[in-house]
């Protein structure tokens, strides 16, 4: 089944001014579910722009995205937020963690909008926890931890809700080699648990892994 | 959207930024906390002054000469109680004395269970007197001559305002130091069983007598009221003015705060908040701190006006007159903390949502890079 | 003297000023949107529009809270003024007072059954991803806001008018047993008005929008000289005490809050199908379910009294 559908996709920042830039040109892809698909590209190349449109945080100038055979492309707000809460989990490069809480009020976050019991909550982050290895850590505030750590902690966050597409933007820009390594590890787990995952990263180590469905570059906004 | 999960979850990022609630929550319960002070001194006012007037008399007759107070004689008596109606018409003699040391007045009003040679005093007079030595007896002066009393008792506390500045005296004792003759009587106090029939009745007393004055219960009453109702209203709309300069202030903070909290907004936006969510949200918080806010200025006012006996502010309703040894009775209406409720939080919130939106609206890509 | 001096009155339209401050923003906005928006286009602009649209939405809902608030301590405010105003002895006196005060309170409940039909649509709305009825919507919010206005000048012109010199009446006149309107007795009232509630009940089942309409906007007059000249004396059990605000109070339970939130509820769920239709021309007949059910409540309790003062005494007031 085709997951996610992008037809003719355009998005030009500041149109019609002096500074106008067009991060993306054209843009057509075709994702199945449960792939696990590299967006490779040096910095600039529309990479992160792509990620951001397919989970709805920013809207295209034309085109389309249709994923489950739903447009999301001119969404309004409370239907572009529902489908991000449900079926996007995003890994930031930056974490984007809400400081001052500590590991499991930030994975709780995105229970908050739901009626769960208390009961179903706390199963559902002490999973999230448990695969995403930060488990031991659960009442710390996420200032004390290190950079790995905080990126564990964003991964648990972004599949609490158990999302069908985790999209990932240059999640080991940050992370020294030994955390990038256990990232992919963690890839893995996601393969095993057929998500559909989409990152996008220039970092080498994530060339020619073998569990990697396929491999897309793009360049000045379009793929190459 | 709005259920125990997100509500908890609000209060969890309350807690974390209390920091940035705290100046709106100080100066919001100091607002609060004057305003309920003024209301609850002026509501215990009048409900003592309702409660002191409730065992006067139906009618209180007064007489005018050129505009000026007069004493009545006998026959005033005796016409009064053939109106139909009337049970009964007191004369009493009473009046005021000037302490010109003091350059105080204090009320005299006869009680004739005291025997001649005593005087009852109320503790303004009492304070006021003991300045110049006077603790056990007191001097007081007419034209022909001194006339000394003792100082037996002090009225007690829990006759508060109406009796400060009083002084009770044997009628007798009392005749002689203003100059009046037996049959001379300053006030009638006149008794009407039916209270239907009240302003009638006073009505055919001034028919009588076109000078006097007769003043029902109610008139009274109302006279008292009129003079908080004034005094109240003049200080609420004061209050509205700095109400309003204060929640533009806030409004200004609140937006200053929301422009460095951008990143968080947008994070939350990131992980499925919608706009919408973000507002209540934010309007969520703010309801708590305006609640709380609310509740401690309520208490605080209370302890203030009830335990402390308002220092400083009671000055504006009782005057500077004599020393106000006055407690006030604790009484808290529903109505006045509702009235409170919706002066202070609901301007409050209204100043919160723009502020709420600006933040919710903003846009999440750049800020999530 | 004046009446602008009394706390109630300054609190009360302070609040109604912030209100109208808060809806002039929304209109301006709504201007904006009415003019320019075209869902299809994918401008800055647009996104601008659809984001204006909840700052709209929050104001609305926060006024309705407000309104429905200050409705209730609009009445207990009069009720406090009836202590200065010479000869009222209760709020119906101060009602009464000048020809605006009736005007008003009936005013002040169109205008919040107007915005709670304008929840509805907002609702409906916001759960279709193109904004079908945001012009309907808009259109709506504009009348209600000249509604809004009107009413605070309403309002201005009752306090300004409301002696404080001569006596007013109290309700024993007001309500005086031969004035009753077109010169119904008190049978024809009940009559009249167990015979629309059934009528209700029927049409409600049936889902006649249009029919039910009416019957719902009769029953709310009828129920209210009902209620006025016949309910209420059994409520207060004295023959001459026709009044509706007195069962407002602590004495009687506050009844009053139920016979009227329930008669009030069950009326705009009654007329909002109707109204739905012609603003969005869809159906929607949850609301009768409701309205049949507010209506039994308030008909249950009427009938509760009076059941109770026969049963009590044997007799009919």
């Amino acid at each position: 089944m085709k997951k996610i559908v992008i037809k003719n996709l355009n998005k030009i920042y500041n149109p019609n001014k002096a500074n106008e830039f067009c991060a993306l040109k054209n843009i057509n892809l075709e994702i199945e579910d449960g792939e696990i698909l590299i967006l490779k590209g040096v910095s600039g190349s529309g990479k992160s722009t792509l990620l951001s449109l397919i989970g709805a945080i920013s809207k295209p100038t034309n085109g389309d995205i249709v994923v489950n055979e739903h447009s999301i492309a001119k969404l309004p707000d409370i239907m572009s937020s529902a489908y991000r809460h449900k079926e996007i989990g995003f890994i930031f490069q930056a974490f984007n963690l809400l400081e001052g809480l500590s590991v499991t009020q930030n994975v709780i976050a995105p229970l908050s909008l739901t009626k769960m019991s208390e009961e179903e909550v706390r199963e559902k982050v002490k999973k999230a926890l448990l695969i995403a290895n930060i488990e031991h850590k659960k009442d710390q505030k996420v200032a004390h931890l290190s950079g790995g750590e905080k990126q564990r902690c964003a991964i648990a966050r972004a599949i609490v809700m158990e999302p069908n597409i985790i999209l990932a933007d240059e999640p080991t820009a940050n992370l020294d080699k030994e955390n990038s390594l256990l990232f992919i590890d963690i890839l893995k787990t996601f393969k095993s648990l057929n998500k559909t995952v989409i990152i996008a990263t220039h970092d080498i180590l994530f060339d020619n892994l073998d569990f990697v469905d396929r491999y897309i570059n793009i360049q000045d906004g379009a793929i190459v | 959207m709005q259920n125990k999960n997100f509500i908890d979850f609000a209060i969890t990022l309350l807690f974390k930024d209390k920091a940035d609630y705290l100046f709106s929550f100080f100066i919001f319960s100091f607002i609060i906390f004057i305003l309920s002070s003024v209301l609850f001194i002026s509501d215990a006012i009048q409900f003592d002054i309702s409660q002191s007037i409730k065992d006067q008399p139906d009618i209180v007759v007064e007489n005018t000469r050129a505009g000026r107070e007069f004493h009545m004689h006998e026959g005033f008596i005796y016409d009064i109680s053939k109106i139909a109606g009337v049970s009964s018409v007191e004369g009493y003699a009473e009046g005021y004395y000037y302490f010109g040391q003091k350059r105080l007045w204090f009320h005299l009003v006869s009680d004739d269970t005291l025997k001649t040679n005593e005087m009852v005093v109320g503790q303004g007079v009492k304070v006021a007197m003991e300045e110049f030595y006077y603790k056990d007896k007191f001097n007081f002066l007419t034209e022909e001559r001194i006339i000394v009393v003792d100082i037996t008792k002090v009225a007690p506390k829990s006759t508060n305002i109406i009796s400060n500045d009083v002084i009770y005296l044997h009628p007798q004792t009392l005749r002689r130091i203003l100059g009046l003759e037996e049959g001379e009587y300053s006030k009638l106090y006149v008794f009407v069983p039916n209270k239907n029939e009240v302003g009638q009745i006073a009505l055919k007393i001034v028919e009588l007598y076109p000078s006097a004055k007769a003043i029902s219960k109610e008139d009274t009453i109302a006279e008292y009221r009129h003079l908080f109702y004034y005094k109240g209203g003049l200080f609420l709309i004061l209050y509205v003015v700095v109400m309003v300069s204060f929640l533009i202030l806030l409004k200004n903070q609140i937006s200053l705060v929301y422009g460095e909290k951008k990143k968080e907004i947008a994070i939350l936006r990131s992980i499925g908040f919608c706009i919408k969510d973000i507002i209540a949200l934010k309007c969520m918080q703010n309801l708590v701190v305006a609640i709380s806010a609310y509740l401690l200025g309520i208490a605080l006012a209370y302890v203030y006006v009830f335990c402390l006996n308002a220092p400083l502010l009671r000055n504006i309703f009782l005057g500077t007159n004599l020393s106000n040894t006055i407690s006030f009775t604790p009484i808290v209406d529903f109505n006045v903390l509702f009235l409170i409720f919706i002066a202070g939080v609901i301007p409050f919130m209204a100043f919160v949502i723009i502020p709420a939106w600006k933040i919710a609206i903003g846009d999440i890509s750049e800020a999530v890079k | 003297m004046s009446i602008f001096l009394s706390n109630e009155i300054i609190v009360f339209l302070l609040i109604e000023l912030v209100l109208i401050v808060l809806m002039s923003i929304s209109q301006v906005n709504i201007i904006t949107i009415l003019r320019h928006w075209d869902f299809n286009a994918t401008t800055v602009l647009q996104y601008a529009l659809e984001k204006k649209n909840y700052l709209i939405n929050t104001i609305l809902y926060f006024t309705i809270v407000c309104k429905i608030i200050l409705f209730i301590f609009f009445v207990k405010s009069l009720d406090a003024l009836a202590e200065i105003v010479p000869g009222a002895m209760c709020c119906a006196g101060v009602v009464g007072s000048n020809n605006y005060g009736n005007v008003l309170l009936l005013l002040k409940i169109l205008i919040i059954f107007g915005f709670g039909i304008w929840i509805i649509i907002n609702k409906l709305d916001l759960s279709f991803v193109s904004f079908p009825y945001l012009k309907q919507k808009y259109y709506l919010f504009s009348f209600l806001f000249a509604c809004v206005i009107l009413e605070a000048i309403l309002e201005i012109l009752y306090f300004v008018n409301i002696p404080l010199t001569v006596p007013v009446f109290c309700c024993s006149t007001v309500f005086e047993a031969p004035k009753l309107p077109f010169g119904y007795t008190q049978t024809m009232l009940v009559i009249i008005f167990y015979s629309l509630f059934s009528a209700i009940l029927v049409l409600n089942y049936l889902k006649d929008a249009m029919t039910s309409f009416t019957c719902n906007l009769l029953f709310l007059f009828a129920a209210y000289y009902a209620i006025t000249y016949f309910f209420g004396i059994y409520v207060y059990e004295m023959p001459n005490h026709k009044c509706p605000y007195c069962m407002l109070q602590k004495e009687y339970f506050f009844i009053g809050y139920f016979i009227w939130g329930s008669l009030f509820l069950g009326v705009f769920f009654g007329i909002s199908p109707f109204l739905l239709e012609v603003l969005t021309k869809k159906h929607y007949t949850k609301m009768y379910r409701y309205s049949s059910l507010c209506l039994v409540i308030t008909v249950i309790i009427c009938t509760f009294y009076v059941a109770k003062y026969y049963l009590l005494t044997g007799l009919f007031l």
